[in-house]
């Protein structure tokens, strides 16, 4: 579930980077030069992988917790 | 004994075994003439050279699954252990894929003289195809020999060998269509020269890997 | 401490990449923004340009506009004889009527101090061929080749994501460094029968399988912007899919056995084939001739060119992939760690 809620909120925000106003060159020039849809392809890619590696650290984190706990019962 | 006569009487020994039990020949040649036949209801006759081509590889892909499954999969652990004691592992691989490669080579040939009657044979290169079909099976034969061997360790199960098989042989089958289309469009050898290479190189390269690793597979 | 400096090393190559990859402009380029088929030897023409990263009007003075036609290898500058810019970004070139000599094509070439010279190959053509006339021929002198700052190449297709050649590229060889490392513990565990290198194969080959996941992800989104398509019939996607299938595999056979003897000795076997099939899928076959790829370096030609990685992109390029692969070896010593310390843990 939180996977699939951290999924949704890059999404969220990915999309929400198409909302932003170029900045120095004017809109039709950016629709004919893919300008703004390349950049975005660029943000999305970084978010994946951001999202990627998040995913693997918090199975990792998963991982280090129950081996805390088996620890912890067994040192009881 | 040295590897080459224990291999020879171990091949021997399988078609000995083939002669008593014959469902296995013939269950795999009715599955490609059934299949082949599927395909002519499906679709009478096949223009394109593409789909022609393709299909009869994919055809022939799961006819060596099917054949290939039978070489450890069918042995049962008894007989297993006790080729184990006696034999060579080298030799039990050896003699396995040199039958196994037999059975593809004819499955491949009948199967395609079949395919050709029912659903036509518009190659315009036939040498250059029978070569593709000769490389293309041999080395499904091959790599489907060492994959049954790997299945045969782990439960042996049909899935399980699809599943580890079909990645394996995907670039060889690639290269084997890539070849045959050449042939059917009759472009001549020196287009298809480097995709021949790469699938004789590939055959040479699944031997060795499974001539030098097998035995470590064999040992329990 | 003396132990850990690669994970420095490894946050400031990524932190290098991050900053140099998205902060570097790309370079200044230059568009049609009208019909590029022109009449040949008839009439004047007007050509309307689009800039990107231009300045076309702070540098007015010295903006300068000309095609050029080829005439047996040698080049025929045509000079623009007027031309209007509107802003930095756009500007409309009008021509005297051309004749066609050699080639149909011509090259636009447009220069101002600022930006150097910008150029379009075979940037309009004639459907005429008519030769004759003397075209308004003109010499060209230029103060800088090229503008000074430092900047990513302008390539059509691709203009800013060029910057994902620092993202997605690395992820592949991340996931192939690991899949190395990998391969060498399993022949060293065909050696020695040792599972300390078991474990260190299958916890590389389950981090490389992430690498490769992302990789194919962000290469499906990259694609669609500048392919158009998510996923096409490229050779080197369908088999770097077919190599993760391969790793998937791979992982289903290690749920099968229960014996761990016998489980690490076939998956290491199989993990073999695995690997000399991913060297033959994604580095043999997509060098061939006649397969259809949109990677540089495949179908023939040969790899990473001066023209695919011109040297603004290579050394970024060159620390992206140093660090990603560093980031993925500490990714899989966290989770190597982790494994050891369950074993040392269940075997008390």
């Amino acid at each position: 579930m939180k996977k699939f809620l951290s999924l949704l909120l890059i999404i969220v925000f990915a999309s929400s980077l198409n909302a932003q106003p170029a900045q120095t060159l004017d809109e039709k020039l950016f629709q004919s030069l893919h300008g703004h849809a390349s950049l975005n392809a660029v943000i999305v890619v970084m978010s994946i992988i951001l999202a990627g590696i998040f995913i693997t650290l918090w199975r990792i984190e998963r991982k280090v917790s129950r081996l805390e706990k088996d620890i912890q019962k067994d040192n009881k | 004994m040295s590897v080459s006569s224990q291999t020879f009487s171990l091949l021997k020994r399988e078609f000995l075994q083939e002669q008593r039990q014959k469902y296995a020949f013939f269950g795999v040649l009715l599955f490609l003439v059934s299949t082949i036949f599927i395909a002519k209801f499906s679709f009478h006759t096949i223009k394109s050279i593409p789909v022609w081509n393709s299909l009869y590889w994919v055809i022939l892909l799961f006819a060596a699954v099917t054949g290939a499954a039978k070489s450890f999969g069918a042995e049962s652990k008894g007989r297993l252990l006790y080729l184990y004691t006696i034999a060579d592992p080298k030799a039990v691989l050896l003699s396995k894929m040199l039958y196994n490669v037999l059975l593809m080579l004819v499955l491949g040939f009948t199967g395609m003289i079949f395919y050709s009657f029912l659903i036509g044979f518009p190659v315009q290169d036939t040498p250059m195809f029978l070569v593709a079909l000769f490389l293309g099976s041999t080395g499904l034969a091959c790599a489907f020999t060492m994959i049954s061997a790997i299945a045969s360790k782990a439960g042996n199960n049909f899935t399980l060998m699809a599943i580890l098989g079909f990645p394996v042989v995907l670039p060889l089958l690639l290269a084997a269509i890539k070849v045959s289309k050449y042939a059917a469009d009759g472009l001549g050898w020196a287009v298809s020269m480097d995709y021949m290479l790469v699938l004789g190189m590939m055959n040479l390269v699944i031997i060795a890997l499974a001539y030098l690793l097998f035995p470590y597979l064999w040992r329990d | 401490m003396k132990r850990n400096w690669w994970k420095f090393l490894c946050a400031a190559f990524l932190f290098f990449t991050l900053i140099f990859g998205l902060k570097t402009p790309v370079a200044p380029g230059i568009l049609l923004n009208c019909n590029s088929i022109i009449p040949a030897y008839s009439a004047p023409f007007k050509l309307e340009i689009l800039g990107y990263n231009t300045r076309f009007l702070q540098q007015k003075n010295s903006f300068r506009a000309w095609l050029i036609n080829w005439d047996k290898n040698k080049p025929v500058h045509i000079c623009a004889n007027s031309f209007s810019v509107k802003d930095d970004t756009h500007a409309e070139l009008s021509f005297q009527p051309v004749s066609v000599l050699d080639s149909m094509f011509f090259d636009l070439a447009v220069y101002n101090d600022a930006d150097g010279k910008l150029y379009m190959d075979h940037a309009i053509y004639s459907t005429d061929t008519i030769r004759g006339g003397m075209d308004p021929m003109c010499n060209v002198t230029i103060k800088n080749e090229k503008q000074d700052h430092f900047a990513f190449p302008f390539r059509t297709v691709l203009y800013e994501s060029i910057r994902n050649l620092f993202f997605h590229v690395p992820m592949w060889f991340s996931m192939i460094a690991l899949l190395s490392w990998a391969l060498w513990n399993n022949l060293v565990f065909l050696r020695k029968f040792d599972m300390k290198n078991d474990q260190r194969a299958n916890t590389a080959i389950t981090t490389a399988v992430t690498f490769g996941v992302l990789g194919l992800i962000t290469g499906s989104i990259w694609a669609r912007i500048t392919w158009l398509e998510w996923w096409g019939d490229d050779v080197k996607l369908n088999g770097t899919a077919i190599t993760m299938l391969a790793y998937l595999a791979y992982l289903v056979l290690r749920n099968a056995i229960d014996d761990e003897q016998k489980r690490a000795r076939v998956t290491a076997i199989y993990s073999i084939f695995a690997y000399v099939m991913m060297i033959v899928l994604i580095g043999v076959l997509p060098r061939l001739q006649g397969t259809d790829s949109l990677h540089p370096g495949n179908g023939g030609n040969p790899g990473f060119n001066q023209y695919d990685l011109d040297n603004t992109l290579r050394p970024v390029f060159y620390i992206a992939v140093a660090g990603w692969i560093m980031l993925g070896f500490w990714i899989y010593s966290l989770k190597l760690r982790i494994q050891n310390i369950k074993l040392h843990h269940n075997s008390q």
